[in-house]
């Protein structure tokens, strides 16, 4: 064994004494010896494996609550995936293309658009992969709504606005970022036959002219 | 069985769980989400059905394969709560550190370990599916020992109104006779604990002394790491820091005793 440790080395002997046996002064003494440098570490650590077990876990309060809280959001933030946390820096700086038409004034856009209202959802909280959506109806979406084609396009790349969770596929199989296909979104937005044919025909005209 | 941990020890071999744990995996992995939930907030040590911490971490480990958030945000709280609570209960308010911020911060480290193991699965986590509590506790020291939290309580010297007190052996035999409860099992089990709550009330430097008396280890010596070497301070400290525990102790479990 080594007589220095590194932080992580630190750690790691601690973890080793802490679960490769019990704390009896033949264990601490030969840790000790090896790591002179840890004494008081592993003293402190030899005491508090003994005294744990006796002791009650306090009930919950403020505190406890706000340590949970708070881990919650470190674990969120540590495992969102890079293709998520790159959109989310740059998706702050862009307006909500939606944000002037709420409540009845939604549906009526849509039907402008000739979509369904999950359609045009689906793609405010964008949950629909811009990589195939034709830009053909970006620009009648940009029309619409009053903004640069472009705008309506960069939107589309942001993270979902939805849990992961709840994006699941059917197959139980994880999706990455929870957004949908293209081809996915129209199927599944309720759309009739025609308007899921007129949409598909917008795509495949712009993958034909690639 | 479930699968076994991955982390080798310097022998080569592997770690693993007690047998104990791994029965409690196994029948987990029998449950729906509802039991596993109601199962899981049993946390009380002596309750029926209480779910070692050890198999809990593994069923939030194991949530990477079942992709169910529901599952694993559950699961997660209720770890997270336990951890919060016992952190709560071996941090106590100290004139050297903010016991909140210490808690917040020994948290933070294991979330990291958490975050570790989900973006690539690892054996960072393995020491806690072994014994949870004893690897917590090896977090929390190491968050002291980097901050350099520990060096400062270790340097702390305690006014010792120059009392020498009784000879060091005379000392340890009575505060180990103190330990030997007498009667049945349960009221010897009972009065352990008793004990052991007591020394835990102790202020730090007491805490220490009494507890490697109690475990046995060598007073006086030369060669041997002695409880003055392992708590860096001299014979005399240590025997008016026991002292001082002896008459606290009596105090406290009877003067009888």
């Amino acid at each position: 064994m080594t007589t220095t440790s590194t932080a992580r080395g630190a750690r790691d002997v601690l973890m080793m004494f802490a679960t490769e046996g019990e704390p009896t002064p033949r264990r601490l003494e030969a840790y000790a010896k090896d790591h002179p440098e840890l004494r008081r570490e592993l003293t402190e650590l030899a005491v508090e494996m003994v005294l744990e077990p006796s002791r009650p876990l306090p009930p919950a309060d403020a505190s406890t609550k706000a340590t949970v809280a708070s881990a919650w959001a470190r674990f969120q933030a540590g495992t969102r995936s890079d293709v998520e946390r790159a959109p989310v820096r740059s998706a702050a700086a862009l307006p909500n293309v939606f944000a002037g038409f709420s409540g009845a004034a939604f549906p009526r856009l849509a039907a402008r658009l000739d979509v369904t209202p999950l359609f045009l959802i689906k793609m405010k909280d964008g949950l629909i992969e811009a990589a195939r959506f034709p830009r053909a109806f970006s620009k009648l979406v940009a029309d619409e709504v009053g903004h640069e084609v472009d705008l309506i396009i960069a939107s589309l790349g942001r993270p979902s606005a939805i849990p992961r969770g709840m994006m699941a596929k059917s197959d139980g199989k994880p999706e990455a970022g929870a957004k949908q296909s293209f081809e996915e979104a129209v199927a599944t937005s309720g759309l009739t036959p025609e308007q899921q044919e007129r949409l598909l025909n917008m795509a495949r005209a712009e993958r034909g002219s690639d | 069985m479930p699968p076994p941990l991955t982390k080798r020890k310097k022998t080569g071999e592997l770690y693993v769980r007690t047998a104990s744990v791994d029965a409690a995996i196994d029948r987990a992995a029998g449950l729906d989400l509802d039991a596993v939930i109601r199962e899981a907030r049993v946390d009380d040590r002596g309750a029926p059905g209480f779910m070692e911490p050890e198999c809990l971490l593994h069923l939030v480990r194991s949530t990477r394969l079942d992709n169910s958030d529901d599952r694993f945000a559950q699961l997660f709280e209720i770890l997270l709560d336990r951890v919060a609570r016992s952190l709560k209960g071996s941090i106590r308010p100290s004139s050297l550190y903010d016991p909140e911020e210490l808690r917040q911060e020994v948290a933070d480290r294991f979330v990291d370990l958490l975050v570790e193991d989900r973006n690539q699965p690892g054996d960072g986590l393995d020491y806690f599916e072994v014994r949870f509590a004893s690897a917590l506790a090896a977090l929390r020291i190491d968050v002291l020992r980097a901050s350099g939290r520990l060096a400062a309580k270790e340097d702390h010297v305690e006014d010792m109104h120059d009392q020498e007190g009784q000879p060091l052996p005379a000392l340890a035999k009575q505060l180990r006779q103190f330990s030997q409860a007498e009667g049945a099992e349960q009221e010897k089990e009972h009065f352990r604990n008793e004990l052991l709550r007591a020394i835990d009330r102790l202020p730090d430097h007491e805490r220490v002394a009494v507890t490697l008396v109690l475990k046995g280890h060598p007073i006086e010596g030369d060669d041997a790491e002695t409880i003055a070497k392992l708590c860096g301070v001299s014979d005399r400290a240590i025997r008016y820091r026991l002292q001082k525990a002896y008459e606290k102790l009596r105090r406290e479990l009877g003067e009888g005793r």
